[in-house]
């Protein structure tokens, strides 16, 4: 072998400590300058909106490389855009609430809903909207999904303005980082040219639907339900008391609540019944009607929020869902989760009270939730979901077999 | 745990180094050793610790078996039954992990039985570990070898640096290490040239081969998915998987010698800028270089070699080699890429029987061959990579053209090619084939006894006025490399050898 340094005890020349040690800090001191520079410019140009030590117009405050439709996407606008109404929620709203007909498109309203959203996530955002903005309608979308304890936040909520504490090793990678660099010069450049606006973007996810089977689409969706959120679903007091303190802060602002209940499609209630926690689904909607009445409580009636539940069985929800060979999209759905704009237009119009010949279907759709009413509607949507169990076996064995043939579901199924 | 995540770089080895070289400044070196068996053992047990007692009980039972051997030699009574005993446990430790799944879907596929085999997950490194005491057990047997400490036997199955995916070490080699005088005494240049190793070798792996590896991704999911693929988007896909492995196993070794470096302890090289081969023989003395000798020592010279008469010798060629494409995966067409090579070797042997072995090369008929060879090698990569037998002749098709996809006209492939990733594709081949590699860049630092070609070109002009001194400017260079590898850190990748 031939390793001057490992096997060799003579003193040569390159053994000598005092030039090991002058190239050493050569070496230390460049790599520590270049990181150092690299990450004071990513600091400066903070091209994802994370610690805003500048904010410049011109020079750094449109982040035009930031995505749009996330956490930290969403609260750039928020911070930066000036709006009156925003609507908050999970997916299932920002799909369905497109914000392009009366009374939303006005330019003052956003679309701030969060993929995956914890409740947690929704008041953290109103709260931050809330410093921002000055605030006259919330439009609140209650996913059962969002109120699971198992889940408190997102991938992405870590690294935005939104999270509580900042994780040093996080901090780290966004500043000595050449993928962060490529940003800061993407950023700069476009503010510089003035070419960067934010805030024409209202913050709806506009999905382009692939000519593939609605029934691949829907299959996939509750798939996914059936072995992630459904089957790790634990119930508990923690997001109801964010969504009882949230509703106290907004009615304090004197912001006006008009919150629903998404309607995804029914053969979501359904899974629920299969995998044994429409008990909770139930018992989560009486708690939802509760905290309203404790929030309203006192309150006259223009101030007071509004609960409204699109989620029973109606002509809307309970679509037929097209044969696997059929390649036409379906009316109401982009997948068995998501309502799409025609649907939302719909909502928007029953809250609101409007008369919408465009999308409008003959049948009524969506009830607002009271405490006295309650009972009433949890019995009526068991009435209709034994008659659609009846009506649609096919799609109850389906459900059935694709609960019974995967191993994280298997042992939830109650056949 | 990855040698390119941030736990490996700032919490691992740093307080792996901390501990071991502590320890060996207040002289309890047997301490250090068990240090680093230790830190190795936790590095194994990060990926799952349920296979902890697989490694640990392989490693227990090869050493007793080496004790029992060591004894039966010196009693003078047969020690060829324990021989034969160890390496049939390590064979069968083996096949189970990694080839029964592979036996019975082939044995179904074939006779039309239905025998049903839960899937079992493939231990990381049983195939190198495997290796490496089989070694052992020969080495122990023909007299080569006296090894009665279990905690520098340990050390020398687990040693984190290499345990992984190689280099594959021989006892010898590394045995008087762990018990000569210097071990655990620190000195700070080794850990600095051990540092300059490791980071070239972590450049190698996240600037070159991920950069280069969406390309060679998106060709080969295509051809799995079954779509049309251009004849240019073919050659740069597969030229990408080509230098994707290349940087990414080569990569691999250089920051396992450059850790274990920074210890004190010298692995064997394990490349020699393969792609620089002038025909397949040279190929397979640069390209992974402790498995070949690990097949020359203990599969093709007991297999009787060269000795047996021509026609035995290509056969012994081929099986090495089949059987060397059948270690690297459970899956017919590694057996393929292995077959390709023997073939490919076979070819090089006759040619070299029929035309002699010429003394050097003149310029252009050393660059053909060059050019031969790295064709040769980049075809048989094909097999290598797909998903399967179908995705591979489609790809091959692809790239010949035969899939009807040949460009009519030179502009109609230049509008083919997608420019950034061909230039991508142009940087990188030239740095395969013409740049100076790590050790000819680090020269004494490492140990080069094992690639016969190095001195000849070392002694280039560019190797020669690149090679690293220890001054200001090679300092600053060296920095700034390393802070474009940090740089690009943060999403570590698995390296391709991990696999194996």
């Amino acid at each position: 072998m031939s390793l001057s340094t490992i096997n060799s005890e003579a003193d040569k020349p390159a053994d000598r400590n005092t030039d090991w040690r002058r190239y050493l800090a050569w070496y230390l001191s460049t790599l520590l300058i270049a990181c150092a520079l690299v990450a004071g410019f990513n600091a400066i140009i903070d091209p994802q909106a994370r610690f805003l030590l500048v904010d410049k117009p011109g020079f750094n405050q449109v982040k035009t490389t930031l995505e749009t439709n996330n956490r930290k996407g969403k609260t750039t606008a928020l911070r930066q855009c000036s709006y009156d109404t925003i609507v908050l929620g999970t997916s299932r709203a920002e799909m369905a609430i497109a914000l392009d007909s009366p009374p939303l498109n006005d330019g003052r309203s956003y679309n701030a809903a969060l993929k995956a959203a914890s409740m947690y996530e929704i008041r953290r955002l109103a709260e931050y909207a809330m410093l921002h903005q000055d605030l006259e309608v919330v439009l609140l979308s209650l996913d059962f999904v969002a109120f699971n304890t198992q889940s408190i936040f997102f991938d992405d909520f870590s690294d935005s303005p939104l999270a509580e504490t900042v994780s040093l090793p996080s901090v780290v990678r966004y500043l000595i980082s050449l993928q962060t660099l490529r940003e800061s010069l993407a950023t700069l450049k476009s503010n510089v040219r003035g070419n960067a606006l934010i805030c024409v973007d209202a913050g709806v996810h506009k999905r382009k639907l692939k000519r593939k089977a609605a029934r691949t689409a829907f299959d996939t969706i509750l798939r996914r339900y059936s072995t992630g959120q459904y089957n790790r679903y634990v119930s508990g007091d923690l997001h109801l008391q964010h969504l009882a303190a949230l509703l106290q802060k907004l009615i304090a602002a004197d912001v006006r609540v008009y919150a629903f209940i998404s309607p995804a499609h029914v053969t979501h209630l359904e899974l629920l019944a299969e995998m044994g926690l429409i008990n909770e689904y139930e018992d989560w909607k009486r708690s939802l009607v509760q905290i309203f009445a404790e929030a309203n409580q006192d309150l006259p009636e223009q101030r007071r929020a509004i609960l409204w539940d699109f989620s029973g069985y109606s002509e809307i929800t309970t679509e037929k869902v097209p044969a696997p060979d059929d390649q036409e999209f379906m009316r109401w759905y982009s997948d068995s989760s998501h309502a799409n704009p025609n649907v939302g237009q719909i909502m928007i119009n029953g809250i609101f009270g409007r008369r919408a010949d465009d999308v409008a279907t003959a049948a009524p759709f969506g009830v607002r939730l009271t405490a006295d009413n309650i009972e009433t509607v949890i019995e009526q949507t068991r009435l209709d979901s034994a008659r659609y169990r009846r009506d649609n076996p096919d799609e109850i064995a389906r459900m059935q077999e694709m609960l019974r043939n995967n191993p994280e579901t298997a042992r939830k199924f109650k056949h | 745990m990855l040698f390119n995540s941030d736990i490996f770089l700032f919490v691992f080895l740093p307080l792996t180094l901390l501990t071991f070289y502590m320890l060996g400044s207040l002289g309890k070196i047997r301490l250090a050793i068990a240090t680093l068996v230790l830190a190795s053992l936790t590095y194994y047990a990060w990926w799952n610790p349920a296979y902890l007692p697989l490694i640990l009980g392989s490693t227990l039972t090869n050493y007793i078996m080496g004790v029992a051997i060591q004894r039966r030699l010196l009693q003078g009574t047969r020690a060829k039954p324990i021989l034969i005993t160890g390496i049939a446990f390590n064979l069968l430790l083996l096949g189970y992990f990694k080839y029964a799944n592979f036996f019975v879907d082939s044995l179904n596929a074939g006779s039309g039985a239905n025998i049903e085999l839960a899937p079992i997950i493939l231990p990381l490194a049983i195939s190198f570990f495997t290796f490496q005491q089989i070694a052992y057990l020969v080495d122990v047997y023909q007299g080569k070898v006296q090894e009665v400490d279990l905690l520098r036997y340990g050390l020398f199955v687990t040693f984190f640096p290499q345990l992984i995916a190689g280099p594959i070490v021989h006892h010898k080699e590394m045995m008087p290490q762990f018990a000569g005088q210097s071990i655990g005494r620190f000195k700070l240049a080794n850990l600095v040239a051990g540092g300059m190793i490791f980071f070239i070798g972590l450049f190698k792996k996240v600037v070159l081969a991920d950069n280069v590896a969406p390309l060679a991704t998106q060709l080969f999911n295509a051809a799995a998915a079954g779509q049309t693929i251009d004849f240019a988007h073919a050659w740069i896909g597969v030229l990408a998987y080509t230098l994707q492995i290349y940087f990414d196993f080569s990569g691999y070794s250089d920051m396992a010698i450059g850790i274990a470096h920074m210890f004190g302890i010298a692995l064997p090289l394990n490349f020699n800028s393969p792609y620089k081969a002038t025909g397949i023989i040279d190929f397979w003395r640069r390209w992974h270089m402790t498995l070949s000798r690990f097949l020359r020592d203990y599969l093709y010279i007991p297999l009787g070699g060269n000795r047996l008469g021509p026609g035995r010798r290509y056969a012994n060629m081929m099986v090495v080699m089949l059987l060397g494409g059948l270690w690297h995966g459970a899956g017919w067409n590694f057996v393929i890429w292995g077959g390709l090579h023997g073939l490919y070797l076979g070819i090089n042997h006759g040619w070299r029987t029929w035309r002699g072995t010429p003394a050097s090369h003149a310029l252009l008929a050393r660059a053909c061959c060059r050019a031969l060879t790295f064709l040769a090698v980049m075809f048989a990569w094909v097999f290598f990579r797909a998903e399967n037998l179908d995705a591979a002749l489609s790809v091959l098709a692809s790239l010949t053209g035969l899939a009807g996809n040949a460009p009519a006209s030179l502009s109609g492939f230049l509008g083919q090619i997608d420019k950034p990733a061909a230039v991508l594709v142009a940087a990188l081949l030239s740095i395969a084939l013409f740049a100076p590699n790590t050790q000819q860049f680090m020269g004494e630092f490492m140990n080069v006894d094992g690639a016969p070609k190095y001195r000849a070109e070392s002694e280039k002009p560019l190797a020669r006025w690149l090679r690293w001194r220890l001054g200001p400017a090679y300092a600053i260079g060296l920095a700034l490399l390393t802070a474009i590898t940090i740089m690009s850190l943060w999403q570590p990748s698995e390296f391709i050898y991990y696999q194996f």
